[in-house]
């Protein structure tokens, strides 16, 4: 009798297990289309060639590329009067002291701390000066359009040794390529991050040794 | 973790001890039997359905309602009904309105550093506090049908902790007071039905309903539950604790066993569920229940949800470009559809009594419908937990049953579970029973999150908890 009821307890069970196997989750399918799951942070980001839209992703039209909650024309064009992108002369060429930027408008040769080598761009007092893909630093002496190449890309390798991320965004964490060793402030706006991120105390997180990071706005709500 | 199992061991083998030798000392006593199961509340209500509604208070009253009264009219009762034109048709039927219900008075304190994380989840400082007050309504408006109304009084939304970290308290000037400031709170509707029976193994119930599954969710009440809450595959709402729609239930005798079915149509789960379905798809449910003599009494149970979670925001009036005209136009808003399963087990022999639950739920967002975290959005996910409780009543110390109680609780995945991903738990304890009507519990209590990551780590959360619940 006690085998019979062992029996019926096992069959209950595996009758359990078989109706759970049939529900709406399936592991390897966790998130909608153009999203991928990411491992360290628990959920689902929008692929490289998407943005957020509703709730859920919007691949990028053919030419354009994400940058926020947008699409929109890669580093170095913009969008013409026809909304197509065209390349725009002289931003993003490189540049040396033997050969100066010579655009009438991008005309400022950016330099990396020790670096022999820049890109052209130009001067700017605030964000709305520059580009759609630029943030203007101000935090610099004399404020120019920067790019933070490889912000938010995705990545897979936690840490700084990603292959995805860049020297601007060397850092991968939750699935992303993060800018790091930023100065946290009052005021965003002034911050050295991406204009549509916030620099936060990250000392608390599972970062190594980073303590500071530019977070997207939309996640970076009551960070320090 | 090594540390806490250790003492989790240490504690459960001491009491063990301690349950083996009251054990022993009481063997010459006659064979106790769990007075919830073998002694009619005082104050339980005479009718067939307010028995089957003071279930939900002392399970005694499952045992007592083939033998509620139908069978005492009164004059009363006549006035009553046909003040509601019923007259006619319920001349033998005590049709007295019940008014019944529980409360309870608890104090917890938390034992361990205050300065842990832990503790965000639960108020650190030692608080005396009124947990429960339910307040039951029932009558039978002829032999076969009947209604039950219990609501649930409760200080909420005062003192709800905002996103800031605020607490608010929720004040008004009392104008019946001279204006002075008066606390306020709310009052929850637990369940509103109206019955029929359409046979005697077959009744039809409309209104909101608990949901139908395992052994504390309908029989919820704090005198029925043996530690001080319900574990946390219940409270976290795996499936939906109650709904609102169409019930269908019975009880089948076989012979020396019994089968009892359940099945359920309603709005689903929402924010709103109790009163507006977002959508056009109902949920269902089923219960099948089996309950035999072996070894005493066991009963097993197995139950199913299945339905769809909506939340958006309201239809909006939209201008069609195309026809040129407005059209009426329905946010995604968040969407999931969900499975809820559970199996449940109670075996009660002499004064012994073992429950264990098994609880799981996965579900899937609908495209373009799921709900945002952080940068990005909740994946479809999972979250399954169980719990076993073992206990011994012993009719000496006020019919004290010393009990021992696991949970383990692993949560669905979001951007949080990342430094809380599952919980677990176990409580040792002391549940008296003085009087039919009357709880008192006592128990220390251990929690922490399996593979904690920080800032959680190994914490441990050790409690202390009081409480006092009775049924009036």
């Amino acid at each position: 009798m006690l085998v019979c009821r062992g029996l019926a307890i096992v069959l209950v069970a595996g009758a359990l297990l078989t109706l759970y196997a049939c529900g709406y989750y399936d592991e390897d399918d966790r998130c909608g289309e153009n999203m991928v799951f990411n491992e360290d942070a628990h959920i689902c980001l929008c692929d490289s060639k998407s943005i957020k839209q509703g709730g859920g992703c919007e691949r990028c039209p053919s030419g354009r590329e994400p940058a926020g909650d947008k699409c929109v024309c890669p580093a170095g064009m913009h969008e013409d009067d026809a909304g197509m992108c065209e390349e725009t002369l002289g931003l993003g060429d490189t540049c040396d002291d033997d050969s100066p930027c010579t655009d009438m408008v991008y005309d400022y040769c950016a330099k990396k701390p020790d670096a022999s080598e820049g890109t052209c761009t130009k001067r700017c007092t605030r964000d709305a000066d520059c580009d759609e893909t630029y943030t203007c630093a101000d935090w610099e002496d004399m404020p120019y359009c920067k790019l933070f190449a490889g912000v938010g890309t995705s990545c897979t390798m936690p840490g700084p040794d990603d292959p995805m991320c860049t020297d601007d965004a060397p850092y991968c964490f939750i699935g992303q390529c993060f800018v790091t060793g930023c100065k946290v402030t009052e005021n965003h706006v002034t911050e050295d991050c991406p204009k549509d991120r916030k620099c936060c105390d990250v000392g608390t997180l599972t970062m190594g040794a980073v303590t500071t990071a530019c977070v997207a706005l939309s996640f970076a709500m009551g960070c320090q | 973790m090594n540390t806490f199992y250790n003492r989790f061991m240490r504690t459960l083998i001491v009491t063990c001890g301690v349950c083996s030798s009251m054990s022993a000392a009481a063997q010459d006593a006659p064979p106790a039997s769990e007075p919830a199961a073998a002694q009619q509340p005082e104050a339980s209500p005479p009718a067939s359905d307010a028995a089957r509604a003071t279930a939900d208070i002392d399970t005694a009253a499952d045992t007592v309602s083939d033998v509620a009264t139908l069978t005492s009219p009164s004059e009363a009762s006549s006035v009553d009904l046909a003040a509601l034109g019923l007259s006619g048709e319920t001349g033998v039927v005590d049709d007295s309105l019940q008014i019944y219900g529980f409360a309870a008075f608890s104090f917890t304190q938390v034992l361990s550093a205050d300065r842990q994380v832990f503790n965000q989840f639960i108020a650190k400082e030692g608080t005396f506090f009124i947990s429960d007050l339910n307040i039951y309504l029932a009558k039978n408006l002829s032999e076969k049908w009947r209604m039950m109304v219990e609501t649930r009084v409760t200080y909420a939304p005062n003192g709800r902790v905002l996103p800031d970290g605020t607490i608010e308290p929720n004040q008004s000037y009392d104008q019946g007071l001279l204006g002075r400031l008066a606390n306020w709170g709310g009052i929850n509707i637990e369940r509103a039905y109206i019955e029929y029976d359409i046979h005697p193994f077959i009744t039809l119930q409309a209104g909101a309903f608990l949901t139908p599954y395992g052994i504390w969710n309908v029989d919820h009440g704090a005198p029925a539950v043996i530690p001080f809450v319900r574990p946390y595959v219940l409270v976290e709402q795996l499936f939906p604790e109650r709904q609102a729609g169409f019930h269908l239930h019975g009880r089948i005798p076989l012979g020396a066993y019994v089968l009892g079915y359940d099945a359920t149509l309603s709005n689903g789960r929402g924010y709103f569920d109790q009163f507006r379905d977002l959508d056009e798809t109902k949920a269902i449910g089923a219960r099948l229940q089996f309950e035999t003599p072996w070894l005493g009494s066991m009963r097993f149970g197995a139950s199913i949800y299945q339905g769809r979670f909506v939340d958006r925001d309201s239809d909006k009036l939209v201008p069609n470009p195309e026809t040129m005209k407005i059209d009426n136009v329905t946010p995604d808003g968040i969407r999931y559809d969900e499975l809820a399963l559970a199996a449940d087990f109670l075996w009660q022999f002499k004064g012994l009594h073992f429950q264990a639950e098994l609880v799981g739920r996965n579900f899937a967002y609908l495209e373009n419908a799921r709900a945002p975290d952080g940068s990005g959005f909740r994946p479809d996910s999972y979250a399954l937990g169980g719990y076993a409780l073992i206990g011994y009543r012993f009719p000496v110390l006020w019919n004290v049953m010393p009990f021992v109680f696991y949970q383990r609780y692993k949560r669905e995945e979001f951007s949080g579970t990342a430094v809380f991903s599952a919980l677990e738990n176990y409580q040792v304890g002391l549940n008296f029973r003085p009087i039919p009507t009357v709880v008192l519990k006592l128990q220390f209590g251990q929690s922490w999150v399996p593979g904690g990551k920080p800032p959680i780590d190994e914490d441990v959360l050790d409690t202390l908890t009081a409480q006092a619940a009775w049924v009036f």
